[in-house]
C-alpha cells in the first residue's frame, strides 16, 4: 500500500478470547486509515480520536466476526487435526476481509482501482469481504429503491453483470434477516429479482448509450416484467400473484416515478483514493481530510459520500486508471495539432534507433513532392470531419480547440488553393487553372448534394492522366509508422523549414495519417503509355488509407520529378503499413453455418431437388479493426519484425492453398448450381470471395516483399 | 462510429437501431470488448450505474449491446426487456477449457429461450492471443452449433479483445446478415 507511514496506525495488537479453547491468541492486523475508516461511527469533539476509533475498531471487528470466527473454528476443529492453527488463520482471514470491506467502503482499498471496486466484491472467492460490505451498509432501508441509493452512493456501481448480480443478492439477503415479516415471507429471491430489475430500469431511463431512437421502458412495462419474473418465485414461498399483485404493483410504480427523476448516483472518487493510487498524499492535504472528517457530524455512510460526489471534476475522476481512460481517445492527426504525444505504432528494435540516426531512406522520408489538388482536397475535409466529430461528440475539449477552430476557417474555402500564390506544376498554363475553378465547385456540388455514396474525393486513380488536375507542392514526411503532410499558403514560407516552425506559422497547413492497412503504389509501373517515353519528367505514386467506416479507401495521389524519388515513398510506405499492420487472418478462420452455396451439405449430397429452398447468405469480406487506424492508440501488431516475416510468410502460404481451394471448387458449384433460380447469387459469392482473396494475396505480398528486403539489408548485423 | 460520412449515409438510406446482448460467463472478457469497441468514441456523458451498456455506430446501423447476465432467477427480467433482440452474441474464454462446459449450457439455455428464437448467434471464442486457447474450429465442434441449431443463423469468430482482432469482423458480420430481417 503506498501510503505514508504517519498516517498508519500501525501494528495494532489486539487480544481476542475464550470462546475458544484456544488460549490468547495476538493478532497483528496491519490497519490504515483507521481514523478515516472510524470518523463515521462516532463522534467529532473528541480529543484523542485515535484512541477511540481504535478501540471502536476493535469491538466493531470482534462484533461482526467474533460469530464468523466460532462457526469457523468449530468446523476445523471437527475437520483437521491440527486445530490450534487453522482457526487463527480463518480469524486473521476474516478480520482481512472486514478491512478490505471498510477499505473498498472508504475508497482507499489499492487491492484494485476504485472503478474495479464492485466487480471486487461481486468475484464468487470474495464474498466473506462481500457479506462483511454489506453489513457495514447497515442499516438498510426498507425502501429496496432507497437501498439502491445507498449502495450506489457508496460503491462504485458500474460492473459487469455476474458481479452485479452477486452484490444483490448478498444485499437482499441481509434485507430480508432485517425485514422478515415483509409480503415477501423471508424469500430473499424475490427482493434479488426486484433489486436487478431497478437496475436494469437505471440503465434503460438514464444511460446516455440508450438514447436515441430507443424506446424506454414505460411503468406499465417495468410493473408488469417485474411481475412476471417474480412469479416462479412466489410459488415457492406459497404466494399467488393476486395475493400481492396490488401491493406491489403500487411499490413498484412508485419506484418508476422516483427512479424516472432521480437517477441513481455514481459514486466519485474522492481526491485522498486518487492521490493514493498516483502519490503518496501530503501531510497537510491529509490533515485538512481529517478536520472536515472531524467537523462531519454525520452518521450516516451515504451521507458522508454523496457529500464528497459533487467536488469531482470529470478530468480528475478519469485520471484513475481505468478501461474509462481510452475514451478520450481521438485521430491521431487531432492529437499531433494539440502536441500531444503521439502513441509508438510499432515494437521498437534495437536497429531503430541506428537507422533513423543514419537516414535510412525506409525509417525517414522527408522531402518535397506534389499531391494532387483532389487528393489534397480529401486532406482537408477528412480533417475537418474527423474535427467537427469530435467538436459534437466532445463539448469538453471545446475550450482547448481555438486554434483548430481557426484553422477550420481557414480551411473553409474549398478552392482556396485554386487562389493561392503557390506554385504548382500542372499540365495546364495558369489561366487554365484559373478558369478550372468553377468546375471544381461544379463537382463538389454535385457530388456532396446528389451522390454522398460516391465522395469519395477522386475522381480517378490516374489523376495525372487527367488533363485538368492540378499538382500542389507539399512536404511528405514519413516518420515512425506515419505519414505528416505540409503545405503552406504563403509561398514566401520554405517547406524545407524546421517542423516546429512550419507548425506555428498559421500559413501551413498539416496533416497526419497512421499508416498502418495503407498500400501504396507506383502508377507508371502498371500503365505505359504509348507516347511515354524514357524521358518522361514525372512518376506519380498512390497511397491508398483505409479511412472511411465502409471500408471504402481514401486515395492520395502524389507526383514526384524523379523516378526514384517516387519509388522510395512507396517503399518507405509499404514497409511501415506492413510493420504495422496485423494480419486479416480472423476472417479465414470463421465457422458458420452461413450458406454461400459451397458447403459440403450442398457439394456433396442429397439437396438436389432442394436447392430452391437453401437460405443463401451474400458473402462479403468482413471488417477489420484496421479501419480505425487513425484513432488507434496501441500497436495492432506486436511482432517484431523477424516474427512478423514469419508469420507473413505462412499467412501467404495458407493463403494460396484458401484460392486453390477456391478455384477447384468453381466447376463443382457450377454442375450444383446451373440451372437453378440462385445460379447467379452463388456465382457472385464465388467471385466476391475470389476477388477479396486475390486483392489480400497481393496486398500481403508486397509486405511481405518490402519486409524481406528491408530485413535482410539493414536489420541483419553481419 | 463517429464518421461522418456514414451518418450521411445513415440518413439517406435510413438507419437500424438493434439491440445486442452480450452474454457469457464472468471473466469471458464481456466489460474489454465493449470498451474496445468504442476505441474511438469519446465519451463525455456522465457514467450511469448498472450494467455495461455501450452503442457502437457502424455503417448506418447503431448498435445497441447490453451485459446482463446473471443468474437464471433474473432470465425472465431480461428476457423479456429484450423482446426485440436482434442479436446475440455470446463471450467465451477460448482459454479456460474447464468452464467451456458450463459456458456450452449457459449457451443452451439463453439461445433455446422463445425469445431468442429469430437471433443471430456470434461466438466470440476470446482471447485468441493465449497459447492454449482452443481455436474457433474446436470451440464451434465443441459447442455442436451446427447439430443443435436450426434455426439461428450463427458464427464463431475468434477475437481478442486486448488488439481488437475479430470485434469488427464480429460487428459486420452481424450487420451483412440483419440486413433483410
Amino acid at each position: 500500500m503506498k501510503r505514508s507511514s504517519n498516517d498508519r496506525v500501525s501494528a495494532t495488537r489486539m487480544t481476542l478470547t475464550p470462546q475458544t479453547q484456544l488460549n490468547n491468541h495476538n493478532y497483528t492486523i496491519l490497519s490504515n486509515n483507521i481514523d478515516d475508516d472510524y470518523s463515521i461511527d462516532h463522534n467529532d469533539d473528541d480529543d484523542s480520536p485515535q484512541s477511540k476509533t481504535f478501540s471502536d475498531l476493535t469491538r466493531r471487528i470482534e462484533s461482526i466476526t467474533l460469530e464468523d470466527d466460532y462457526k469457523n473454528f468449530t468446523s476445523s476443529t471437527t475437520n483437521t487435526s491440527s486445530p490450534t492453527k487453522k482457526p487463527l488463520l480463518s480469524k486473521v482471514k476474516s478480520r482481512n476481509t472486514l478491512l478490505i470491506a471498510m477499505e473498498i467502503l472508504d475508497d482507499s482499498f489499492d487491492g484494485v482501482p476504485y472503478k474495479e471496486y464492485a466487480n471486487y466484491l461481486g468475484k464468487k472467492s470474495n464474498d466473506s469481504v462481500l457479506r462483511n460490505f454489506v453489513e457495514l451498509l447497515k442499516p438498510l432501508p426498507y425502501s429496496l429503491l432507497s437501498v439502491l441509493y445507498k449502495l450506489s452512493s457508496s460503491l462504485y456501481l458500474i460492473a459487469e453483470s455476474q458481479n452485479i448480480d452477486r452484490i444483490l443478492e448478498e444485499i437482499s439477503r441481509q434485507w430480508i434477516q432485517t425485514y422478515p415479516n415483509t409480503v415477501w415471507k423471508g424469500n430473499y429471491k424475490i427482493c434479488h429479482i426486484i433489486l436487478f430489475s431497478l437496475l436494469i430500469l437505471n440503465s434503460d431511463l438514464h444511460n446516455d448509450e440508450t438514447k436515441g431512437n430507443h424506446h424506454k421502458f414505460s411503468s406499465e412495462e417495468f410493473v408488469t416484467n417485474t411481475l412476471s419474473a417474480i412469479v416462479p418465485e412466489l410459488s415457492a414461498t406459497n404466494l399467488t400473484l393476486e395475493d400481492i399483485r396490488i401491493q406491489v404493483s403500487h411499490e413498484l410504480l412508485s419506484y418508476y416515478e422516483a427512479l424516472k427523476h432521480n437517477a441513481l448516483p455514481v459514486l466519485r472518487l474522492r481526491s485522498k483514493s486518487i492521490s493514493s493510487s498516483t502519490q503518496i498524499p501530503s501531510p497537510s492535504a491529509r490533515n485538512r481530510r481529517s478536520a472536515q472528517r472531524k467537523r462531519s457530524t454525520s452518521y450516516s455512510i451515504d451521507m458522508k459520500r454523496t457529500s464528497s460526489i459533487g467536488n469531482r471534476s470529470l478530468y480528475s475522476s478519469r485520471s484513475n486508471v481505468s478501461l474509462r481512460d481510452s475514451d478520450l481517445t481521438c485521430t491521431v492527426d487531432w492529437k499531433y495539432h494539440h502536441n500531444m504525444a503521439l502513441p509508438e505504432l510499432y515494437v521498437k528494435e534495437s536497429f531503430d534507433d541506428r537507422l533513423i540516426q543514419e537516414n535510412c531512406p525506409l525509417w525517414i522520408l522527408d522531402s518535397t513532392l506534389y499531391i494532387s489538388d483532389d487528393s489534397y482536397r480529401s486532406l482537408k475535409k477528412i480533417q475537418r470531419n474527423s474535427y467537427k466529430n469530435m467538436e459534437s461528440s466532445n463539448k469538453n475539449f471545446r475550450a482547448n480547440n481555438s486554434s483548430l477552430i481557426s484553422f477550420n476557417e481557414n480551411g473553409k474555402d474549398e478552392r482556396s488553393f485554386d487562389d493561392s500564390s503557390l506554385s504548382t506544376v500542372s499540365s495546364l498554363s495558369n489561366s487554365q487553372s484559373k478558369s478550372s475553378s468553377p468546375f471544381f465547385l461544379r463537382w463538389l456540388k454535385k457530388k456532396s448534394s446528389k451522390q454522398p455514396k460516391h465522395s469519395r474525393y477522386t475522381r480517378s486513380s490516374m489523376a495525372f492522366l487527367e488533363s485538368d488536375t492540378q499538382w500542389l507542392k507539399v512536404r511528405v514526411r514519413v516518420n515512425q509508422g506515419r505519414i505528416f503532410i505540409f503545405r503552406s499558403n504563403d509561398s514566401t514560407v520554405s517547406l524545407r523549414d524546421d517542423i516546429e516552425n512550419l507548425k506555428r506559422n498559421p500559413q501551413t497547413e498539416y496533416y497526419v495519417f497512421n499508416l498502418i492497412d495503407c498500400t501504396a503504389e507506383l502508377l507508371q509501373a502498371n500503365i505505359i503509355m504509348a507516347n511515354q517515353s524514357a524521358s518522361q519528367s514525372t512518376t506519380n505514386f498512390n497511397i491508398k488509407i483505409p479511412l472511411n467506416v465502409d471500408d471504402t479507401r481514401v486515395l492520395f495521389q502524389f507526383q514526384t520529378v524523379h523516378k526514384d524519388k517516387a519509388q522510395g515513398y512507396v517503399d518507405c510506405i509499404n514497409f511501415w503499413a506492413a510493420r504495422l499492420s496485423s494480419l486479416p487472418d480472423t476472417q479465414f478462420e470463421i465457422v458458420s453455418n452461413e450458406e454461400y452455396g459451397w458447403s459440403d451439405k450442398i457439394l456433396k449430397s442429397q439437396f438436389k431437388e432442394d436447392l430452391n429452398s437453401v437460405y443463401l447468405s451474400e458473402w462479403k469480406p468482413l471488417l477489420t479493426i484496421g479501419i480505425f487506424a487513425d484513432d488507434i492508440d496501441e500497436m495492432t501488431n506486436q511482432h517484431t519484425l523477424k516474427d512478423k516475416l514469419t508469420e507473413l510468410k505462412e499467412f501467404l502460404g495458407k493463403l494460396e492453398l484458401v484460392i486453390d481451394e477456391h478455384n477447384d471448387m468453381k466447376p463443382h458449384i457450377i454442375a450444383c448450381w446451373d440451372g437453378t433460380r440462385n445460379f447467379d447469387m452463388v456465382m457472385n459469392n464465388w467471385n466476391n470471395k475470389y476477388l477479396f482473396l486475390n486483392k489480400q494475396f497481393q496486398k500481403q505480398t508486397v509486405y511481405f516483399n518490402i519486409l524481406k528486403t528491408t530485413y535482410s539489408k539493414y536489420c541483419v548485423q553481419s | 462510429m463517429g464518421n461522418s460520412i456514414s451518418r450521411a449515409l445513415g440518413k439517406l438510406f435510413g438507419s437500424r437501431e438493434m439491440k445486442i446482448l452480450m452474454l457469457g460467463l464472468d471473466n469471458a472478457g464481456k466489460t474489454t470488448i465493449l470498451y474496445k469497441l468504442k476505441l474511438n468514441k469519446i465519451k463525455t456523458s456522465a457514467p450511469t450505474v448498472g450494467f455495461n451498456v455501450e452503442t457502437v455506430t457502424y455503417k448506418n446501423v447503431k448498435f445497441n449491446m447490453w451485459d446482463v447476465g446473471g443468474q437464471e432467477r433474473l432470465r425472465p427480467l431480461w428476457r423479456h426487456y429484450f423482446p426485440a433482440t436482434t442479436a446475440l452474441i455470446f463471450v467465451i474464454d477460448s482459454n479456460d477449457r474447464e468452464r467451456m462446459n458450463e459456458a456450452k449450457e449457459e449457451l443452451y439455455s439463453i439461445i433455446s429461450e422463445k425469445e431468442m428464437e429469430n437471433v443471430v448467434l456470434l461466438v466470440l471464442a476470446n482471447k485468441q492471443d493465449l497459447k492454449n486457447a482452443m481455436k474457433p474450429q474446436e470451440v464451434s465442434e465443441f459447442l455442436q452449433l451446427d447439430s443443435n441449431l436450426k434455426n439461428q443463423l450463427w458464427c464463431v469468430i475468434g477475437s481478442n479483445a486486448l488488439t481488437g482482432k475479430g470485434l469488427m469482423e464480429g460487428l459486420s458480420w452481424i450487420s451483412n446478415n440483419t440486413n433483410k430481417k
